[in-house]
């Protein structure tokens, strides 16, 4: 086990790698990570993500836009890259299956990316679908896959009227389903009346719908961990 | 009585018309929805178009007239079909292009602006255009839509590579943006000199939740001005509308050197009228989403007083949605936000 002050210094490296959008230092500080014996899962979490956190406050603060976040997620993706084959299964007690993509007639997906990328370090099995997706094909991907929720993302206020339809017929042949829905037209009010779980209005709030989940699992982690020992 | 097209320039000269001027921003998806077409049949069919504009402009009552919204990818597609690049239409929506296609500045040079006028599509609209205008434009104000040069340009890039690049080739990218400022000029330059009145164009890859308020002093204004200079020395005028909250950056607005700034639902519009009034005409910012569509006739009605009331009794203001609008709104929500902005005598 590596000692505190250079695990430390580690996860500290990782996480501002991801902030300062540094490929190469997440790279260099992933590889570090492992060959200092720290655990995967733990420079993942504490080091990548704690990062990504950081980069979501900027970006809530107006310091970050989109570009920006998007060179993190590279950075985050080349940390990731290394340190998830060395990940122990994470057994928290929750099945993370999700389908995800961009409504038919719409083809923006950097907030569905985005959103994909909290999903991919959390540990889910992502079925991502891509943009521009048929509206059947993510009922009968929920249904092929039993995934635990659908993330529905639009960013046109002409294509989100295909969500509603979604939802009705995922709920109706599985009403266990969680569905997200997001992008820039939609609301809370939206997602309310057509019977959606959850919303986020845009990729910063994507984001941190998405953290939210993760720390959801962290805490689940964490207490799982407290309990053992 | 003035006509719809004097009020809306009086409005560009920052004055006051007899009443509120009103206008959609596009709308091609709902005109063709209402008309019963769609883009793929209009494609090829200058009679129809011409007529569906027509038909529509008198249903919906804008002073503006957009002819060739939805159709904005075609001015990448056309310059792309050589390398691989295809149209996808669809039953809703806009027609979208299958490949991006510019990875270098290499690839920009491979680029042949003049293939515009060999694109079918891009000549029905561009016919279509000035046949709308020949009809109605003594009445209307009649323009034809275009991506502004920063989105057009993540059309042809890929806009997730494009947005990175701003970072890790800015040359690149400048370059592009003003290629494609010259592209847009090549294309409105034909319709400026037969007697085309404005440029429309939509920028919604600049949006002020997508790029720093830098980038867009960097990337987005710079090609913009390109084009505003043009058509400013031919005397026409240039109606812009970028997305998302702007409120960080409205001077940039006056930079761009446009006729009109039509203002995303999410910025400030008193802010914005305490910044460009005097300077330039603006308009603003009716939820397309939320009040538009989802709100009743007499919600709307209250939605358009006030932001008239706000920002619109100096003159120098049009009464316009926060972004174009859905094709499910209904055409009573539609009516009435025209009416609010019609009976509104300053």
């Amino acid at each position: 086990m590596a000692d505190e002050a250079k695990k430390k210094e580690i996860l500290e490296k990782l996480r501002n790698g991801v902030i300062q959008y540094d490929e190469d230092t997440c790279k260099e500080a992933a590889q570090e990570a492992l060959d200092a014996g720290l655990d995967a899962n733990e420079a993942i979490f504490d080091g990548l993500v704690s990062g990504m956190e950081e980069v979501g406050r900027l970006f809530e603060a107006q310091e970050y836009f989109v570009p920006e976040i998007l060179m993190c997620a590279d950075a985050l993706y080349a940390g990731l890259d290394i340190l998830k084959p060395h990940c122990k299964q994470m057994d928290i007690g929750v099945k993370g299956a999700v389908v995800i993509g961009t409504v038919e007639g719409d083809v923006h997906d950097i907030g569905k990316n985005l959103v994909k990328m909290m999903f991919d370090v959390a540990g889910f099995t992502v079925y991502d679908l891509g943009r521009d997706v048929p509206l059947d094909k993510f009922v009968e991907e929920q249904l092929k896959t039993d995934s635990e929720l659908v993330c529905l993302s639009a960013m046109m206020t002409t294509s989100m009227v295909g969500m509603p339809k979604v939802i009705e017929k995922i709920k109706e042949k599985n009403p266990n389903c969680m569905i997200m829905i997001g992008g820039a037209p939609t609301s809370k009010e939206l997602a309310d009346k057509w019977g959606a779980d959850g919303y986020a209005e845009d990729a910063s709030n994507a984001l941190k719908e998405a953290i939210k989940m993760v720390s959801f699992l962290k805490k689940l982690r964490d207490e799982k961990a407290a309990r053992q020992q | 009585m003035m006509t719809p097209r004097e009020m809306i320039l009086k409005a560009f000269e920052g004055g006051k018309a007899e009443r509120v001027p009103v206008t959609l921003f596009g709308a091609g998806m709902w005109s063709i929805k209402d008309y019963g077409t769609s883009f793929e049949e209009l494609s090829n069919n200058v009679e129809k178009m011409v007529d569906m504009c027509v038909t529509e402009a008198e249903k919906i009552r804008s002073d503006v007239v957009y002819v060739g919204s939805g159709y904005n990818n075609f001015h990448a597609l056309a310059l792309g079909r050589k390398f691989g690049a295809g149209v996808k239409y669809r039953e809703i929506g806009a027609p979208d292009l299958t490949e991006h296609f510019v990875h270098s500045e290499e690839d920009i040079a491979k680029l042949d602006k003049s293939d515009l006028f060999r694109d079918p599509v891009i000549k029905t609209v561009m016919d279509a255009t000035m046949k709308v205008k020949e009809k109605i434009g003594n009445k209307y104000l009649v323009t034809m839509t275009c991506w502004g040069p920063f989105t057009l340009a993540a059309r042809f890039v890929g806009e997730e590579a494009f947005m990175k690049y701003t970072f890790k080739k800015p040359a690149f990218v400048e370059k592009m943006v003003d290629f494609c400022a010259d592209l847009l000029i090549t294309l409105y330059e034909p319709l400026v000199e037969a007697g085309l009145e404005a440029v429309s164009i939509a920028d919604p890859t600049a949006s002020g939740d997508l790029i720093n308020p830098k980038q867009m002093a960097k990337f987005a204004v710079p090609p913009l001005k390109k084009m505003s200079d043009w058509a400013k020395a031919k005397g026409a005028h240039t109606i812009l509308h970028i997305c998302g909250n702007t409120g960080d950056r409205l001077e940039q607005f006056i930079d761009t050197g446009c006729t009109t700034i039509f203002f995303d639902q999410k910025v400030d519009i008193a802010r914005a009228k305490e910044v460009l009034f005097g300077k330039m005409c603006f308009g603003g910012n009716v939820a397309p989403v939320h009040v538009l569509l989802n709100k009743t006739a007499a919600e709307v009605e209250q939605a358009c007083k006030e932001v008239i009331e706000i920002a619109g009794k100096d003159g120098g203001f049009i009464l316009v949605p926060g972004c174009d609008i859905p094709p499910t709104i209904t055409y009573e929500n539609l009516k009435m936000f025209h009416d609010v902005a019609l009976n509104w005598k300053y």
